[in-house]
């Protein structure tokens, strides 16, 4: 009996003294601040004003979440090779999480696989080579660009009517190697399929394409212009800008270069894609990802609004179109 | 119900202690939570209530500034001006360039949206039609007003070199333009710089808190809010529309399931509302840290009352402890116990009590053996001397015959046998003595016998030299002897009695009296052992029951007498002794009722 007290009053003291010293030490680890978890973010042109929203979102989920983000500064048209290689600087620097956008997306499943065994990777703006990761060590943040396709073909058979069949139209494709942008002409071609409109140039290269459209309008004349994404966009505006007579132009665009071609009338009508969203969500899924590793990561779509000049200071779309306040 | 194993008293006090002391720590843990929470929670609304207090007077001071300048303009400049003339340019760029860090820029417009002058200098859209935005018609139609509008980006004026796009409040008034013969109407607007707003509201929001503040119009419109863009995008949702209802003070609130405590102030002359919002979880103990704390607290005290309590429990009931050993002793037998006398006055007189009491049990049951042994001892005396009358009796008449018949001789030789005879019976008062003198007792009594008889029998005598010298209680051979001339060979011509006695190969000693005479049956057999009630018609009148008894009373129940017998075949009576030398020291200790060795 008084065996069996002394046993109950060791073991009750001894479990007091772990619980202290457990407490105590959790209070002074609390008192110290853990390394913060750090995010790299890889992205084509990073100063381009294209990614305005894109980065507020970031800055702010980072803020929230207490992240340490680096915006790696890159120049315009980036290879493949390129990123991988700053992707692998950034985690040997410590970067525990990696937010890419590929320049392209065919030929990528060594380097997802390789990324994704090292830090938690979230391809952004565009997917790619994803299958090789079944345990979800990897997701895609993108828009539905197939949708946006369609919903480009849309804008040009509501401005042009009946007169879109005796139209004729050039598209800069912009850079194809991306499944996003290939998902966006293959939704523009199939929506605009018997509609009688002839596509008379795609202009798919990414340097110098403002030069690029205009002999290609001097070869062939389009009536409308359709550009896939937002530096195409740019570079289409560019040349309309010294025109008398300039084609109706669409696109894609994020940046307020394009909002201020819309503003004036240059662009007829525009999608924006949601990309303070896919910027907040981006940070957000890492460090979910990094707070618990055993669930998978899962792919998410993000949103896009049909800015026209009509609707351009709509107080739904000030915010999209004009993240940064001055 | 009763438990099932009995508590020490030590665990007794203990767990009571431990019982106690975790009422009054939960009690005392309940009140100053509730205290504390209590306190906390005005602490922070005290403080958050200052802080809006101070974030209402900036911002008041801001907007008051602008509505100044906006006054300034109407009734120092516009109203006294002929605007047909002049335009009011340059004064409104020098009240531009004096306000410019918090302007965007300040422009008068008529009633139909013509734009009369603005500063600084700007292109106005081609296609802008001020009459359908917001400001300019509630400029006009409210009138005697000035009107703030909700953030948004400014579409006026052209900038595209640079690609800049403005977030302005608009402070739009109407105004009297004079000048062109009628009175006419227009707007005077004033386009705040909105990034102004957003600093000062930053800077209230800059702590590591879930705490935030935003800033609504009075229909929970947000003009400012830390997670606007969140807000916009779907990402997080704000009570503002309820928030605005409230009136001013803090208010507690379920939101999207979390408790909130919002606190609410409204500014004077736009009647905006300037909200704090404390999640519950952030007042007080959510906190990480406190749980910790208390958790480290509860945890030391614990076990500072564990080991107190124990200690106490100890020193409290260490006397009662002892005590209890000291029972533990008397009750095991253990001879002269150390009773515990001490502790405090209450076990001290128990200690005392019980030492008393044990002394008078000690004592009573001393008395009581005395008083046994007396007893046993007085038993004997009276047996042993039952002998004495008979034989003497007897002997004393056979002595009178032969007087009287003149056989002196013979008469000599009896009294000198008796007189032998009686001083080993008295032996001084001893009741045990040598083998060798039972022996020769016996012998005496059977000359004696002898000469009564006429020698009408034989008697033999053998007894083994090394038994000679050992303890025996005396006259125990007379009897039997006695027994087998009276009931053996008195009647009989050749009558023979034997006497041998041996150490036997068990080491105790046995002496056997055996008689050739008529022997008896095996009923008789029994009660000679038995039944102490019969009276005898021969004999001294001791019976072999009684020497059965005293042999059994001194040396214990394994010994005493052996009878064997068959009728017409004679009769063998042995005594089994155990061999105890005769010394003064055993003697003594066998005549005071103990055996010898006991004493170890």
């Amino acid at each position: 009996m008084k065996s069996n007290r002394n046993v109950f009053i060791l073991f009750m003291s001894a479990l007091l003294v772990i619980i202290l010293m457990a407490s105590t030490s959790a209070l002074i680890m609390s008192g110290m601040s853990d390394d913060p978890v750090m995010i790299s973010v890889i992205v084509d042109d990073s100063s381009s004003g294209r990614w305005a929203s894109f980065q507020a979102g970031l800055e702010q989920a980072a803020k929230d979440r207490g992240v340490k983000l680096s915006i790696v500064p890159t120049s315009r048209n980036l290879t493949v090779n390129q990123q991988y290689l700053i992707t692998n600087d950034c985690i040997a620097d410590g970067a525990d999480g990696i937010i890419l956008q590929f320049a392209g997306s065919r030929g990528t499943e060594n380097m997802i696989s390789s990324i994704s065994s090292k830090a938690v990777l979230v391809l952004a703006d565009t997917s790619a080579d994803m299958d090789v990761d079944i345990e979800g060590k990897s997701a895609c943040i993108e828009a539905d660009n197939i949708e946006i396709g369609r919903a480009l073909a849309n804008e040009v058979r509501l401005a042009l009517g009946k007169e879109l069949s005796s139209s004729t139209i050039g598209i800069v494709a912009g850079n194809q190697k991306q499944n996003s942008i290939r998902q966006r002409l293959e939704g523009f071609s199939e929506n605009l399929e018997g509609s009688g409109a002839e596509i008379v140039w795609t202009e798919s290269s990414i340097i110098n394409v403002s030069d690029k459209i205009e002999k290609r309008q001097e070869g062939r004349w389009a009536d409308v212009i359709v550009a896939l994404e937002n530096a195409g966009l740019e570079a289409a505006c560019e040349y309309a800008l010294n025109l008398e007579s300039a084609p109706l132009l669409f696109g894609e665009g994020t940046s307020i270069k394009n909002v201020s071609y819309l503003d004036d009338g240059l662009i007829k009508s525009m999608i924006v894609p949601n990309e303070y969203y896919m910027g907040y969500q981006s940070v957000t899924a890492i460090t979910r990802r990094l707070d618990n590793r055993i669930t998978p990561m899962e792919n998410e779509t993000i949103g896009f609004r049909v800015v026209n000049r009509e609707n351009l200071f709509d107080e739904a779309n000030q915010r999209m179109l004009f993240p940064v306040v001055e | 119900m009763k438990s099932a194993v009995p508590r020490s008293i030590q665990v007794t006090v203990s767990v009571s202690f431990t019982v106690v002391a975790l009422i009054c720590m939960l009690a005392m843990g309940i009140a100053l939570y509730e205290r504390f929470s209590v306190r906390s929670e005005k602490m922070l609304t005290d403080g958050t209530e200052q802080t809006l207090d101070q974030t209402v007077l900036t911002l008041e001071d801001y907007l008051r500034s602008m509505r100044r300048m906006s006054d300034a303009i109407y009734y120092n400049v516009i109203k006294d001006q002929d605007i047909s003339k002049e335009k009011p340019i340059e004064q409104m760029n020098l009240l531009y360039e004096a306000h410019k860090d918090y302007l965007i820029s300040l422009a008068l417009y008529t009633e139909e949206g013509e734009l009369v002058c603005a500063s600084p200098v700007g292109v106005e859209k081609a296609d802008v039609d001020v009459k359908v935005q917001s400001w300019f018609k509630t400029a006009l139609n409210k009138p005697e007003n000035l009107h703030f509008s909700l953030p948004h980006v400014q579409n006026i004026f052209v900038d595209d070199p640079t690609f800049r796009y403005y977030w302005v409040i608009s402070l739009s008034r109407a105004v009297e333009l004079g000048g062109r013969g009628v009175p006419e109407q227009g707007v005077l607007l004033v386009d705040m710089n909105y990034a102004v707003i957003e600093q000062m509201m930053e800077g209230v929001n800059d702590n590591p808190s879930q705490q935030y503040v935003y800033l609504c119009d009075s229909s929970g419109d947000i003009i400012y809010h830390p997670m606007l863009m969140q807000i916009a995008a779907g990402l997080y949702k704000e009570n503002n529309v309820m928030a605005a209802s409230y009136d001013d003070g803090s208010h507690k609130e379920m939101f999207m399931g979390d408790g909130r405590i919002v606190t609410v102030k409204t500014m004077s002359y736009t009647g905006w509302k300037l909200i704090s919002v404390i999640p519950t979880s952030n007042t007080y103990l959510g906190m990480k840290d406190t749980r910790y704390f208390v958790i480290m607290i509860v945890s030391i005290t614990l076990l500072a009352m564990l080991i107190l309590n124990r200690l106490v429990a100890r020193r409290v009931t260490m006397p009662i402890i002892r005590l209890n050993d000291s029972i533990r002793e008397i009750e095991t037998g253990k001879v002269n116990p150390s009773v515990y006398i001490g502790g405090p006055l209450e076990i001290e007189h128990l200690g005392r009590t019980l030492r008393s009491s044990y002394d008078q049990i000690e004592q009573l049951m001393k008395e009581m053996v005395e008083s046994q042994e007396e007893k046993r001892k007085s038993e004997l005396d009276a047996l042993q001397s039952q002998i004495n009358p008979h034989f003497l009796y007897n002997t004393l008449d056979s002595i009178v015959w032969m007087i009287e018949g003149g056989k002196y001789e013979e008469a000599v030789f009896m009294i000198t046998q008796l007189a032998s005879l009686f001083r080993v019976s008295l032996s001084s008062g001893k009741t045990i003595i040598s083998i060798e003198d039972e022996i020769r007792h016996a012998s005496n009594y059977m000359n004696i016998q002898n000469v009564r008889f006429k020698d009408a029998f034989t008697t033999e005598f053998d007894i083994d030299d090394k038994i000679k010298n050992c303890c025996t209680v005396k006259l125990i051979v007379q009897p039997i002897l006695e027994n087998a001339v009276y009931y053996g060979v008195k009647d009989m011509e050749d009558g023979e009695i034997s006497v041998k006695g041996i150490m036997g190969d068990d080491g105790d000693i046995y002496i056997t009296v055996s008689d050739n005479g008529f022997g008896m049956s095996s009923d008789q057999l029994e009660l000679l052992l038995t039944d102490d009630t019969r009276v005898r018609k021969k004999g001294s009148g001791v019976g072999l029951i009684n020497v059965q008894r005293r042999i059994q009373l001194r040396f214990g129940e394994e010994y005493g007498l052996k009878i064997e017998s068959e009728p017409d075949e004679g009769c063998r009576v042995t005594i089994h002794l155990p061999a105890i030398e005769y010394t003064e020291e055993n003697r003594k200790m066998l005549e005071s009722g103990k055996e010898p060795g006991d004493e170890k």
